[in-house]
């Protein structure tokens, strides 16, 4: 255990290891994976559009990212131990957090089967309860990296194990502000509503004015890019990095998820010179 | 993608499922995987692929026989139904050739109802119990 938690390099987690650790979240993966497939075909065949762009390409920005989540999760409950990993409590948890990502793909790939938007709909009393419900359903699924985290932190086995436990927790830290302001905002632009199209590839991001959407991709990916940077630092130096790397890693991508924030808000665009 | 261009894509698959059915003692586990399994699940996915992109602007429905005709006015809809047949008959087929296997039926024997699912879906599996039935009766069971 502690050969493998000196660096992560060491002995990579297989997804045999991680199916043993985390079946639930691993098995879900693999069906949004598979659920994918026939949100691919759909984007091939569509010809609708939803605010200028084809309505399946956000059921897939959404399912890609929340496999990856619980991929993530199920890569570092390697960190997790056993008798809590094993815990009805915590059992039903995942399961709780299992099923406000299925309530989020329904409500997600629902809209766009009708050929109307998900996010920010209160058109009607039904889209308006649900744009409610699935914030609840966001913030419920997004807390398992604070959990995760929290739990990691307070089982610490090295160096690794403490970064991964700190950029879990900022992810929870970061997002929370960033989602939430996006939420209530009625739109991800900071400026003059224009169309989807034409946005920064791959994401869309707007090239124009400011678009809240990217902070909201750094902070919930702070718990993949953290721990990968990291790693990389660490087959780079091919030793034990200086004392303060992963500190010094994880505050400074907080800042720069800060500053991507305070961007959009001020109405500039991200990269906007691309 | 057009619906014409999926349909061009989707008979020369499903011929290729069927062949395979056809020719299985030759290589009996990849066939049966191939044509038996990962084809019609192919198809099952782009079955949903085109509920997902067109249902929602189709008209008609499935309460009266009028209103069917009217739901596969609509080309990506009917285009639904035929992979739908694609996908099942073939699933059938793959059924088909491991039952015969099962029961001790001779392969070639099925290759008749082999050929009518492919052309006329149901009528080869009547065909196929037709001969199930038979060869139950032919061999003698504990009374």
């Amino acid at each position: 255990m502690t050969t493998l938690t000196a660096t992560p390099l060491a002995a990579p987690i297989t997804l045999t290891r991680m199916m043993h650790d985390a079946p639930a979240t691993t098995r879900a993966a693999l069906a949004l994976i598979f659920l994918s497939l026939p949100f691919f075909g759909a984007l091939a065949l569509d010809v609708r559009t939803i605010a200028d762009l084809n309505p399946w390409i956000k059921p897939l920005k959404f399912s890609a990212s929340l496999a990856l989540y619980l991929l993530t999760l199920s890569w570092f409950a390697y960190l997790l131990p056993d008798r809590i990993r094993q815990d009805r409590r915590f059992r039903i948890y995942v399961m709780v957090v299992l099923s406000c990502i299925a309530l989020e793909m329904l409500w997600i790939a629902g809209a766009a089967f009708v050929g109307t938007t998900s996010h920010f709909n209160v058109s009607t009393p039904f889209w308006a309860a649900s744009y409610t419900l699935m914030g609840l359903a966001a913030v419920t699924l997004t807390s398992a990296s604070l959990v995760w985290g929290w739990i990691i932190w307070r089982n610490q086995r090295g160096r690794f194990s403490r970064l991964v436990a700190a950029s879990l927790v900022m992810t929870f830290v970061l997002t929370l502000p960033t989602a939430g302001y996006l939420s209530a905002h009625g739109s991800h632009f900071v400026g003059t509503a224009m169309s989807d199209a034409g946005g920064l590839w791959p994401f869309g991001w707007s090239r124009e004015i400011g678009d809240l959407r990217v902070a909201h991709f750094f902070a919930t990916h702070t718990m993949q890019i953290v721990p990968l940077a990291y790693a990389i630092l660490l087959w780079l130096a091919g030793a034990r990095l200086p004392k303060g790397t992963g500190t010094g890693l994880t505050a400074a991508f907080s800042v720069f998820t800060l500053a991507t924030f305070l961007q959009a808000l001020d109405g500039k665009p991200f990269l906007g010179a691309l | 993608m057009s619906p014409d261009v999926l349909f061009s894509i989707a008979n020369p698959v499903a011929l290729l499922g069927w062949i395979g059915l056809a020719m299985w003692p030759l290589a009996r586990r990849p066939i049966m995987i191939l044509c038996g399994c990962a084809i019609p699940l192919v198809f099952s996915i782009a079955y949903a692929s085109c509920i997902l992109a067109y249902w929602a602007s189709a008209q008609g429905g499935y309460d009266s026989l009028p209103n069917v005709m009217l739901l596969f006015d609509t080309p990506g809809i009917a285009l639904a139904g035929w992979i739908h047949y694609l996908a099942f008959d073939l699933a059938v087929g793959g059924w088909i050739v491991r039952d015969a296997h099962r029961s001790g039926i001779a392969h070639w024997l099925t290759l008749p109802s082999l050929a009518l699912t492919f052309l006329f879906g149901p009528v080869g599996l009547l065909l196929h119990v037709a001969l199930r039935a038979l060869t139950y009766l032919r061999t003698p069971h504990p009374a």
